[in-house]
């Protein structure tokens, strides 16, 4: 069971000390991890899910804006102990797509900037009526097509 | 006749990702689909023989999921 070390806040809702933010258990080939939602939110558990489809097969359940429960089960036959390292795997996997996505919505404004510079200076300056006149007539190239 | 029955609970599941889903096993099974408030019902019988129910069941929920997924992906792009 993982908890928080600190309180920390993720959009509006706030996961106290105290509050659990990994309910695991195991059962068979399965584990069932209940996780808080407003902790990583759901498009963290979604890419954190796609990149384990392929291991395993993976259900979601439960309330998308409060715990959510996500089934995992191994594609192939596993060992407990492969299953505890899947499952680590799988928070790791979490915390770096949190961590990715944190990193980009901080970085939105610079990336947008430098595209829509680019993307401008990519126009030709004499679409818009004020680039140098070279005196070469505009045709269409395939008039005589 | 092998049949099995899944509940895709909205708000994780996309009803497109499961038509897609249908249309993409349509082969391998016949489908009954509903939905209510609360999730979408898929029916599945005349399971193909090679695969047994409880194997339908999971391949055909991870088809869903990356579908929804992707889809999810896309639509927050």
């Amino acid at each position: 069971m993982s908890q928080v070390p600190t309180t920390t806040t993720h959009g509006e809702e706030t996961v106290s000390q105290d509050e659990t933010v990994f309910t695991p258990s195991f059962s068979g080939s399965t584990f069932i991890l209940d996780v808080q939602a407003g902790f990583y939110g759901l498009e963290v558990l979604f890419a954190a899910a796609y990149v384990f489809l392929d291991r395993a097969y993976i259900f979601f359940d439960g309330e998308p804006k409060g715990t959510v429960r996500i089934t995992f089960e191994p594609k192939a036959e596993t060992s407990p102990e492969k299953m505890q390292a899947l499952f680590g795997d799988f928070k790791n996997e979490l915390l770096a797509v949190r961590v990715r996505n944190t990193i980009a919505e901080r970085n939105k404004v610079v990336r947008e900037y430098i595209v829509s510079s680019v993307l401008g200076s990519a126009v030709p300056e004499e679409q818009f009526g004020f680039g140098p006149d070279l005196g070469i007539p505009l045709e269409d190239p395939l008039k005589n097509s | 006749m092998q049949e099995v029955t899944i509940t895709f609970p909205k708000g994780f599941y996309d009803e497109s990702a499961v038509k897609t889903a249908m249309d993409a096993y349509e082969e391998l099974a016949q489908f009954t689909y509903e939905q209510d408030k609360k999730a979408f019902t898929i029916h599945c019988h005349h399971i193909d023989e090679d695969f047994t129910p409880s194997e339908f069941q999971k391949e055909f929920s991870n088809y869903v999921l990356s579908v929804t997924i992707l889809s999810y992906v896309e639509n927050t792009l």
